[in-house]
C-alpha cells in the first residue's frame, strides 16, 4: 500500500513514447481522492495519452502509476474494475441496442447496476432500445458516461466528455459528474482545453504542457501563484509577455506586497501554452 | 464466474455481430461444394470424397481467413478495440475467445464438410471408418495451420495483406526454382497436399512435423504482437494509412512478384530428364533416368512386380520412371516427354537401399488402383471401398508374405507388409476380376453378415448390394482365393462415331465367342443402367453398332469373353464415351 493512501491517482517520472517522439516526460501527477480533476492542456499535450496509460489501454515506457494507493507498473484488469472509463472518441458496436450494450458492458463488473444504469439512460433521456448506430454524438457521449458510471467506479477518467457537444448535454454531463462526486466516494479526473469547465466544476487543477505537469492544486491556490504584474519581481516566473504586460508565476508570498491584478484562469493556461509558441 | 460471465459476453458479441457474414459464407461454402459434388457425379473423373477434401483444401481457407478478419482484425480497424480495451478484460481471454471461437467455427466447417460429404459417399464408396478418421485427422490438422497462421497474419494492420502476398506468392516462387512444389514439402499445407489415392495408401506422416512447426510458430507469433505491450503494433498498424503507408506495401508486392524470376535464375540446374532402356522384367517395366546408378533397384522392384501381378492376375503395371533426386522417395509430378512412363518417382540414389524396391512397388500398386476408374467405372467405386469390404484370403496372405521377407516361410501369418500394400493389393485383385469382382463381394458381404449385427449393419449401408446382385445374378457365390484368375490378354476396345454410326475398334483381333457388351451408364453416377450385348463374329477388327443407345447419354462399350470355368465374364477393359 502506498503510503499516500489520501490520493486516487499518482504517477511518478511517467514516459511515453511513439517510435521516437517522447510524448510524455515524466510526468508526475498527484490527484487527491473525492475531488473532480480537471486536466487541462492544449491538443497534443499528453492528455489522452496520460489518460490511456492509467486505463490500461497503453502501458509507460517508464515510471510508476498508483492507483488507490496501490503502485503498479501497469494497470491491470483487476485495476480496472474500479475505473469508469469514457474515451474521446465513441466507437460502440452500432448495431446494438442500447440495452443490449448495457448488458454487454456489465457483464464485465461485478458491481455493475442494472437498475442504476437505468436510471442514469433515464435522467440523460436515452432510449433504451434505440440502436447505438442511430444515436447522435452527444448521446453517445451521454450513453458512455451511464456506461462508465453504471458499475459505480471509485475513480471515473474522462476524456473529454464535453468535446464537440451541444450546451445543454455538456450541462448534463457537467451537473452529473458533480452529483456523482458530492454523493459518494468518487474520484474524477476528467481532460478538456476549456478553461471554464474546470472553473466551474473543477476542485483540483492539472495544467499539462509539453509531456509534462506545469502546475496542480486546488483552482483557488491557482489564481493565488498568478498575478498580471508591471515589474516581475524576484523569485517570480514570466511567462508570457503581450501587450498587457507581463504574467507572474510564484509563491503568492512574492505578491503581497505588490500591487498586482489578478488574471483568470483562462488566461493564465493561454500564457502557459505559449511558452514554447 | 466472473470469467465465464465474461467469456460469455464475448462469444455472444462475437456470434452476432458477425452472424450474417458467417452466414453468408457458409452458404457460399456449402454451395460451392455442393457444384463439387455435381460436377464430380456427373463427369465420373473424381470420387466424390476428393471433391469434398479439395473444398476445403481450397476453399477452406479462404473461409479461415474471413473468420479471422472477422474476429480479430475487425475491431482493430473498426476502432471498437479500444472501447473492449478499456473494460476490465485480461489478456488472455481478450486474444484467447477470438482464437477458440475461430478454431471452433473452422473445425465445425471441417466436420461438416467431412461428415456430409462422407455421408453422401458412403452409399457409393463405401469408405472404411479408419480412412474416415485419417481423413479427420488430416483435414482437421490443415484446417487448424491454417487458421494458426490466419490468426497472426491478422494482426499485421495495413500489412496483412503484403503478408499473405508474400507467403503464398514467396512459396510458389520458390517452388518454381528450388524445389518440386513447396506447398507440399514447405508450408503448412503438406499434410493435405498429396493426392487422396497418394495419401490413402500411405499416410503423410512425414508432413506432419512441417505443418505442426507452422502452427506453432504461427500461434507464437500472433499471440507475441497482439500482446506485445498491451498491443502498441496492432494499434499502431491499423491506424489510419496515408498514401505514403499504402504506397508502401504496393510496392512491397510489386518486389514479391520480382522474385520469381530472380529465384529461378538462381536455382541449381536440373540434369535434363533422359529416358535408359528398361530394365528387363517379364511384365512390369521400369525405365531409369539420370544414369544407372538406380539400376539395381530397378530391377529389384520389377521383379516384385511381376511376382506380385502374378499372384493377383495383374499382367500389365504402369511403367515407371525412376529419376534420382537427393529429397528421397517421392513422387514426380513431371513425365517424360512422349508417354514413356505412366509414373514418375524420385529416388535418391545415395540413400538406404533397405526396402526401397518394396517401397516402389507400392507407389505402383497405387497407380494401378488410382487408374482403376479409368478402366473401368463400375470398379472405379468399388475400389474405394475395396479394403473395407474384402480381406485378403490366408492363402494369399502367405503368397504375400514374401513382399516383407522373401526368404522366410510363412505359414498363416498376416500380410505384414502394412495396410498401404494390402489395401493396394486388394484395389488390384479387384480389377483383376473384372467382372467377377461383384459376385466376389458379394459373397464376402454374406460372410461379413454372418459375423454379427454391427459388421452387418455397417455392410448393409456401404454395400450396393443391390446393384451387385444385379451384377451376379443367381450365379454361385466365390471365395476371394476362388475367384482369382489370370486375365486373358483380349484386345483393347476404343469407340467412336462416325458419320452417325458408332464404331468399335480393336487393338487386335477379337477372340472366338467375344461379346461386346454395350452399356446405357447412369448421367450422374455412370452406373449400368441398360446392358445390350452383341456378339462378334471371330477375328474382327472393328464393328459397327446398332445405334439403339441415346448418344445423348454416357456409353461404355467392353468386349468380354466367357470362362467356362469360372462361369464368369472376362473383360477387356471399358471404353467409355
Amino acid at each position: 500500500m502506498d503510503r499516500d493512501t489520501e490520493l486516487a491517482v499518482t504517477t511518478e517520472g511517467l514516459i511515453r513514447r511513439f517510435g521516437s517522439r517522447q510524448v510524455i516526460k515524466g510526468l508526475d501527477l498527484r490527484v487527491p481522492r473525492g475531488v473532480i480533476y480537471g486536466f487541462l492542456g492544449r491538443n497534443g499535450a499528453g492528455k489522452t495519452t496520460t489518460l490511456r496509460m492509467l486505463v490500461g489501454i497503453l502501458s509507460p515506457h517508464g515510471g510508476t502509476m498508483a492507483l488507490d494507493g496501490h503502485r503498479i507498473r501497469r494497470t491491470r484488469p483487476r485495476q480496472r474494475r474500479r475505473i469508469g472509463y469514457v474515451s474521446q472518441q465513441q466507437h460502440f458496436y452500432p448495431w446494438m441496442k442500447v440495452r443490449t450494450l448495457g448488458r454487454f458492458v456489465g457483464a464485465f463488473y461485478p458491481t455493475w447496476d442494472p437498475s442504476y444504469f437505468a436510471s442514469l439512460l433515464e435522467r440523460l433521456s436515452i432510449e433504451p432500445n434505440q440502436r447505438v448506430g442511430t444515436l447522435s454524438g452527444g448521446t453517445r457521449m451521454k450513453l458512455a458516461m451511464a456506461l462508465a458510471l453504471a458499475h459505480r467506479p471509485p475513480l471515473l477518467l474522462l476524456d473529454e466528455p464535453t468535446a464537440g457537444v451541444d450546451p445543454v448535454t455538456r450541462r448534463e454531463i457537467l451537473d452529473l459528474l458533480r452529483q456523482t462526486v458530492d454523493e459518494g466516494d468518487c474520484t474524477v479526473v476528467f481532460s478538456t482545453h476549456t478553461v471554464s469547465e474546470v472553473v466551474d466544476i473543477g476542485d483540483q487543477v492539472g495544467i499539462l504542457h509539453d509531456g509534462r505537469i506545469f502546475f496542480q492544486g486546488s483552482v483557488s491556490d491557482f489564481a493565488a501563484r498568478v498575478r498580471r504584474v508591471g515589474q516581475l519581481p524576484e523569485g517570480a516566473l514570466a511567462l508570457h509577455e503581450d501587450d498587457r504586460g507581463v504574467i507572474g508565476w510564484g509563491d503568492p508570498e512574492i505578491w503581497r506586497d505588490l500591487m498586482t491584478a489578478s488574471v483568470s484562469l483562462e488566461e493564465a493556461f493561454v500564457a502557459i501554452a505559449r511558452q514554447d509558441a | 464466474m466472473t470469467a465465464l460471465r465474461v467469456v460469455a459476453a464475448l462469444v455472444l458479441k462475437n456470434l452476432v455481430h458477425h452472424l450474417g457474414m458467417l452466414v453468408w459464407a457458409g452458404l457460399l461454402f456449402a454451395a460451392l461444394l455442393v457444384t463439387a459434388w455435381s460436377s464430380v457425379l456427373i463427369r465420373s473423373e473424381n470420387s466424390v470424397i476428393d471433391a469434398g477434401v479439395g473444398a476445403l483444401y481450397y476453399l477452406g481457407p479462404l473461409v479461415v481467413i474471413l473468420i479471422n478478419e472477422r474476429l480479430v482484425a475487425r475491431d482493430l480497424a473498426d476502432g471498437t478495440s479500444e472501447f473492449l480495451a478499456a473494460l476490465p478484460l485480461s489478456t488472455p481471454l481478450r486474444l484467447g475467445v477470438p482464437y477458440l471461437m475461430g478454431l471452433g467455427l473452422t473445425l465445425l466447417l471441417t466436420e461438416l464438410t467431412l461428415m456430409t460429404t462422407a455421408l453422401l459417399a458412403l452409399r457409393m464408396q463405401g469408405l472404411p471408418g479408419w480412412w474416415l478418421l485419417q481423413l479427420h485427422w488430416q483435414c482437421g490438422l490443415y484446417m487448424v495451420a491454417w487458421h494458426a497462421v490466419s490468426f497472426a497474419v491478422a494482426w499485421f494492420g495495413r500489412w496483412r495483406w503484403l503478408l499473405w502476398w508474400a507467403l503464398l506468392a514467396g512459396a510458389s516462387s520458390i517452388g518454381a526454382g528450388w524445389v518440386s512444389n513447396a506447398f507440399s514439402s514447405l508450408m503448412w499445407h503438406a499434410v493435405l497436399a498429396e493426392p487422396l489415392d497418394h495419401g490413402r495408401s500411405l499416410p503423410p506422416y512425414g508432413a506432419v512435423p512441417i505443418t505442426l512447426a507452422w502452427t506453432v510458430g504461427a500461434l507464437v507469433l500472433g499471440f507475441s504482437i497482439a500482446a506485445f505491450k498491451g498491443g502498441m503494433f496492432p494499434d499502431r498498424w491499423y491506424g489510419v494509412s496515408n498514401a505514403r503507408q499504402r504506397a508502401t506495401v504496393m510496392l512491397g508486392m510489386i518486389l514479391v512478384l520480382t522474385l520469381e524470376p530472380i529465384l529461378l535464375a538462381i536455382a541449381p540446374s536440373r540434369p535434363p530428364l533422359q529416358l535408359t532402356q528398361p530394365v528387363p522384367a517379364t511384365h512390369a517395366v521400369v525405365h531409369l533416368s539420370g544414369g544407372g546408378q538406380l539400376r539395381e533397384v530397378g530391377q529389384e522392384a520389377a521383379s516384385i512386380l511381376d511376382d506380385l501381378g502374378e499372384v493377383v492376375g495383374v499382367e500389365a503395371w504402369p511403367s515407371v520412371l525412376l529419376y534420382p533426386s537427393p529429397r528421397g522417395l517421392d513422387r514426380h509430378i513431371r513425365l517424360p516427354p512422349g508417354g514413356g512412363a505412366e509414373l514418375a518417382l524420385l529416388v535418391d540414389p545415395d540413400g538406404p537401399t533397405q526396402s526401397l524396391a518394396r517401397e516402389i512397388a507400392t507407389y505402383v500398386l497405387q497407380e494401378q488402383a488410382g487408374s482403376l476408374g479409368l478402366i473401368h467405372p463400375d470398379l472405379d467405386a468399388l475400389a474405394h471401398g475395396a479394403p473395407g469390404w474384402v480381406r485378403p484370403s490366408s492363402a494369399l496372405e502367405r503368397r504375400l508374405a514374401w513382399v516383407e521377407d522373401p526368404t522366410a516361410d510363412h505359414p498363416g501369418q498376416r500380410l505384414s507388409a502394412g495396410r498401404d500394400v494390402a489395401e493396394a493389393v486388394a484395389v488390384a485383385r479387384l480389377q483383376s476380376l473384372g467382372d467377377s469382382a461383384p459376385c466376389v463381394l458379394r459373397h464376402a458381404f454374406s460372410t461379413r453378415r454372418a459375423s454379427g449385427l454391427l459388421a452387418s449393419l455397417w455392410a448393409s449401408w456401404t454395400l450396393p448390394e443391390g446393384w451387385m446382385r444385379a451384377r451376379c445374378g443367381a450365379g454361385p457365390s466365390q471365395s476371394w482365393a476362388e475367384g482369382r484368375a489370370p486375365r486373358r490378354a483380349l484386345p483393347k476396345v476404343e469407340i467412336e462415331i462416325d458419320q452417325g454410326v458408332l464404331v468399335a475398334l480393336f487393338s487386335h483381333e477379337t477372340p472366338p465367342g467375344a461379346v461386346l457388351r454395350r452399356q446405357a451408364l447412369d448421367d450422374l453416377e455412370r452406373r449400368p443402367r441398360d446392358t445390350r450385348p452383341w456378339r462378334l463374329h471371330a477375328t474382327e477388327h472393328d464393328a459397327d453398332l446398332p445405334l439403339d443407345f441415346s448418344l445423348s447419354q454416357p456409353l461404355a462399350v467392353e468386349l468380354v469373353l466367357f470362362d467356362p470355368s469360372l462361369e464368369g465374364w472376362h473383360s477387356s477393359g471399358v471404353a467409355v464415351r
